[in-house]
Order: structure tokens, then sequence, then C-alpha cells
């Protein structure tokens, strides 16, 4: 048992001398893109793309899509008793040359998680899309992806969302 | 002892898929007498043995921004059904899409607020397919274009 506690102390002591835990959960839009970059290992790569719709139209949907479908919260039970609840926070900022929507995850309840840094506000930032117009015709995509199944599953959504193929919201059950 | 729960979690499955597919928990049918002015209908993509999707359409009568009383519900195919909803009685659709599987039973709601106009014809359609789902609650003309899209709306009161 005391040997576990040491291992744990020296591991710990090692990430603040290198600089992981300096670096932290990020806190922002601009910091999780900054991530993505730093760690890439921890992201479902950077998603960059274009869209044959025009940018307008990319916009107007991430806004109509992102309100309608991603200000959920759900609660789960598994068979060991434990339940919780996840909630997800969509934020979509737009002008006329730029648009980006957030996608906050918060989840309460189930197993206990220690985040260096704590979590921001909202819940941890899952993915960022950035979209700017290439053309009249034509949308630049970047998306910023982390790393779970189910983060990949609403990369996909979102991915759809702004090519107009599917624009169902997604299922979290 | 494991064994003993693990039958039990097996027969527990069992019965909730049973519930879940028959339908036999409490279901209250619409009193669909009305003139119809409402063509509903739905696209779930085919269950397998272990898992199947249902949706179902259930009214409420409103008033104010909370919903007062429970009109029932209707069971939705892909056959379009023709549904009558009192013109000028405001109404919130949900619509209840349940997926029961294997080991578990889950559900999820789309709802929104129509108040019929003397008149008017409605369509809806409900989809889901690969983990997604898409209503469509729309005021049609005529020729069958939209006139008027109506949007998801989230309640903030219990149901009554």
């Amino acid at each position: 048992m005391h040997k576990q506690i040491h291992t744990l102390l020296v591991i710990l002591i090692l990430s603040l001398v290198s600089g992981c835990a300096g670096m932290g959960y990020p806190k922002n839009a601009e910091d999780f893109r900054k991530s993505a970059h730093m760690a890439p290992s921890m992201f479902n790569r950077v998603r960059t793309f274009e869209v044959s719709r025009p940018f307008n139209e990319v916009s107007a949907t991430l806004r109509k899509k992102s309100a309608e479908c991603l200000n959920v919260s759900y609660e789960w039970h598994n068979s060991n008793g434990r339940h919780g609840i996840v909630t997800f926070k969509p934020t979509f900022i737009a002008d006329k040359s730029h648009a980006e929507l957030h996608i906050q995850k918060k989840a309460e309840g189930g197993r206990t998680e220690i985040v260096i840094g704590g979590v921001p506000e909202g819940g941890e930032y899952r993915i960022v899309l950035d979209a700017t117009p290439e053309s009249s015709s034509v949308t630049n995509i970047n998306l910023y992806v982390f790393s779970s199944i189910d983060d990949r599953f609403l990369a996909n959504t979102v991915t759809d969302w702004v090519k107009g193929t599917n624009l169902g919201c997604p299922d979290f059950t | 002892m494991v064994q003993n729960m693990r039958m039990r979690k097996f027969f527990l499955c069992i019965v909730l898929m049973c519930l879940g597919i028959s339908g036999c928990a409490s279901f209250k049918e619409y009193k669909n007498e009305a003139p119809k002015n409402f063509r509903v209908s739905a696209e779930i993509e085919p269950g397998t043995f272990f898992t199947k999707t249902t949706v179902e359409l259930h009214l409420y009568r409103m008033n104010g921004s909370c919903t007062q009383e429970y009109l029932g519900a209707i069971r939705l195919s892909d056959k379009p059904i023709e549904v009558g909803i009192e013109p000028g009685q405001k109404t919130y659709l949900k619509f209840l899409f349940t997926k029961v599987r294997s080991n578990s039973v889950s559900e999820l709601e789309y709802g929104t607020i129509v108040t019929p106009k003397h008149g008017a014809h409605y369509q809806a359609e409900a989809k889901y397919a690969g983990r997604r789902y898409e209503v469509r609650v729309r005021e049609v003309g005529p020729q069958g274009g939209t006139i008027q899209d109506f949007e998801r709306q989230y309640l903030n009161c219990k149901d009554s």
C-alpha cells in the first residue's frame, strides 16, 4: 500500500516537473485548439476539409442544429447500481466571415476523475469547429475532436450537418 | 450465487424486452375524433434480434406554457396516419423514441407546440437511423409545400 502511494507521488512530482500538469485541461476553445496541436495523440486529429455549400448556409445550419440537438442531458444507470447525468452545452458564435461551434460535456456521478486544473464551467471541451468562407459556394472547416468513441460520433454528426447530408440529432443514450 | 444473479438479470431483460416490444405497459390511445388535419409518418431503421426502436406520438392539451391534459398517444409506423387535432387547441406534440436492447431500455423525446388553424393542414415525420433521430413538423399548403416549420421546444414544467 505504502509502495503504491510512493509510486503515485513520484509520478505526480515528475508530471509537475516535466510541465504536463502546467498544461492542464483546456479552459476555453482556444486552449482546446492549441492542445490539439501540442498533444495530437489525445485528439482524433484535426480534421480540415471543404464543403460545397455557401458559408451563410453552413453557419445557419450549425446555429439551428446545435440549439435543437445539443442542449440535452441524459441520465444513465448500470447494473452495479451506479448512475449519473451527462449534460452537453453547445456554444455558437458567428459573424459574417467566421462561425464556430464549441461542444462541452459535463458528467456528474459515476466514477471519480481527477482533472488537473479543474474542469471549465459547462464541462470539458470535446469538440470545436471553425467555419470560414473559401468562396461564394465553398466553406472551409477545421474540426478539433477529442479522442473518445462518443466524440467521434459527435464529430461525424456535425460533419454531416456542415455538409448538409444528414441533419439528424445524435442519440447519446 | 453469481449464476443466480445472472439468471435474474437475464429474466429481467427478457421482461423489459417484452414490455417494450409488445407495448403492454400502460398506453392510452389518442381519441382520434377531430377532423383530420395532421398526416404523421415514421421511418425507423429495421431492428435486430437484440435491438428494436419504436416511436410514439404523445399529445397534450396546453394552457399557457405548461401541459395541462394528456390526450393520449399513437404508435407510428412507416404507414402514414391521419390525425385530427382540434383547431385552435394549443397542443404539445411529443415524439417518444424508445430503444430496447438486450440489457437496457432508453427513451428520448422531441417536442414541439402547434395550435392548428381552421382549414390548415400539417405534416409530421419522425426518423431514426444510425443513432440519429430527426423530427420535422410543418404546416403545408394545398400542393404540399411548406408554409411553416415548427421548431423543437423544451417545456420547463412537469406534465400534469
